[in-house]
């Protein structure tokens, strides 16, 4: 994998980089990977967008995007009970042909912060583009939450190289480093 | 800013632009969203623009299941080609930095379009009214000398109240200054309204003095106004309700309640 892209401004020693890093595969260089762990001001969502696809080839261009959203802000009319979540939820732009792999996000709920802005952008410039938002109950990472995206990624192993079912080491890894930074309920 | 949903750019020659102004208690917004639904109106393009905060849902005005997954974005434009009516539906606040930007895009795009008149649908704050206006009706009109000059029997005929001017110090007993237009809530209505006058674009702004909170009722005040002088519906505005509600408007308060709460 090439590994290019921007750390953010003001790093301190030992706090998680804050940056947008885009990351290529070296056999399979038609496929971008764009792992965002910076926060993107509301009024620069747009700005950033554009200048991500203004570098990309738009024809036969597929994006989709990973997002998560507390359950707290899904709104159903029956009461969504704690054993549902979490649980995934997708948005597709007009030119996305595919099947998404699960539930449309029903009305009135809406998706906001950079994946709208990329939908956004890719409904108007006609990019086929889908977001699958998960809806979790717990704040930090687990590897429950972390599963709930397999489908999507089963999908995508199609045209990546990808392992849609890495060992629970691996995970449980993500999942230690989470845990470190919060000491509050010990 | 406006790029066409279809293969050509449609045309708007002759229309009437009706917009909604993202204010208190989203009257304009919600009044706009109704007036969408209730004439099935059809999208013809989106704002593309910076100045609003990126959002994106599906289809708040699905009837069926075949058009329930239809992306939308913060800023359309609708139209009823038999009414010769345009509608932008905003659905995100303007970010206040680029307010300013937002109305000169605006009205470029109006000028360039050419609406016969344009209809910006408003509210201000209820809690801001003198003492005069907090008798009678809650609804009040402002337009451009533009759109004056056409419809000034219009507008005697219906006996609508217009928006009083201010004093700019109140208490102040000067008599040199000049009472000026406040529309406080009414996010970009009155910088609207005066870069409208000064580019001399025929401009109505209809405004309802509310407060936060259960708006739908205001937002039926409001469309019902807007139709005793569009006549955008067959039927009068006395009768039982002819405005469809639609599905987005669903869940306003959240949730379904918890069984286990009580």
């Amino acid at each position: 994998m090439h590994q290019c892209g921007t750390r953010g401004a003001g790093l301190q020693p030992g706090k998680p980089a804050e940056e947008c890093v885009f990351y290529r595969q070296k056999d399979n260089p038609s496929v971008l990977i764009c792992q965002v762990t910076c926060y993107v001001a509301e009024d620069q969502l747009f700005q950033w967008t554009e200048k991500v696809f203004d570098c990309l080839q738009h024809r036969e261009l597929n994006v989709t995007v990973l997002s998560d959203s507390t359950v707290a802000e899904y709104k159903t009319a029956d009461y969504v009970s704690c054993s549902s979540a979490p649980f995934l939820r997708s948005l597709h732009s007009g030119a996305f042909t595919g099947q998404p792999v699960c539930q449309s996000l029903e009305q009135p709920n809406i998706v906001t912060g950079l994946s709208a802005a990329v939908l956004n952008h890719c409904e108007v410039h006609r990019i086929a583009a889908v977001v699958y938002q998960c809806y979790s109950d717990v704040i930090g990472l687990d590897s429950v939450t972390m599963e709930t995206y397999k489908p999507a990624l089963t999908k995508l192993g199609k045209s990546i190289q990808l392992d849609p079912s890495p060992s629970t080491d691996v995970l449980r890894k993500f999942v230690r480093n989470t845990n470190i930074q919060s000491n509050l309920y010990i | 800013m406006f790029v066409s949903a279809q293969n050509s750019a449609p045309c708007f020659k002759d229309f009437t632009l009706v917009m909604p102004a993202v204010a208190v208690g989203n009257v304009g917004q919600l009044a706009v969203d109704l007036m969408v639904s209730t004439l099935n109106m059809s999208r013809v393009g989106y704002m593309h623009t910076d100045c609003i905060i990126p959002m994106a849902g599906n289809n708040p005005y699905a009837t069926c299941k075949e058009d329930v997954e239809e992306l939308h974005t913060p800023a359309e434009v609708y139209t009823a080609a038999e009414l010769k009516l345009a509608v932008l539906q905003i659905r995100a606040p303007i970010i206040q930095t680029k307010s300013k930007k937002f109305r000169q895009l605006l009205v470029s795009w109006i000028k360039a379009s050419g609406f016969t008149r344009t209809v910006v649908l408003s509210s201000s704050h209820a809690y801001q009214r003198d003492d005069q206006q907090l008798q009678g009706t809650p609804l009040r009109y402002v337009v451009t000398p533009s759109l004056l000059k056409g419809s000034v029997d219009a507008l005697k005929e219906l006996g609508w109240r217009e928006l009083e001017r201010v004093a700019p110090f109140p208490g102040l007993t000067d008599a040199n200054t000049e009472p000026r237009l406040y529309i406080p809530g009414g996010g970009i209505t009155k910088g609207l309204y005066t870069d409208s006058c000064a580019e001399d674009l025929p401009l109505a702004v209809l405004l309802l003095f509310c407060s936060e909170g259960d708006n739908i009722p205001d937002a039926f005040t409001l469309v019902n106004h807007l139709n005793d002088w569009l006549h955008l519906l067959d039927t009068p505005s006395q009768k039982p309700n002819q405005w469809k509600i639609p599905t987005s408007w669903s869940l306003l308060f959240g949730s379904g309640i918890p069984p286990a709460l009580f």
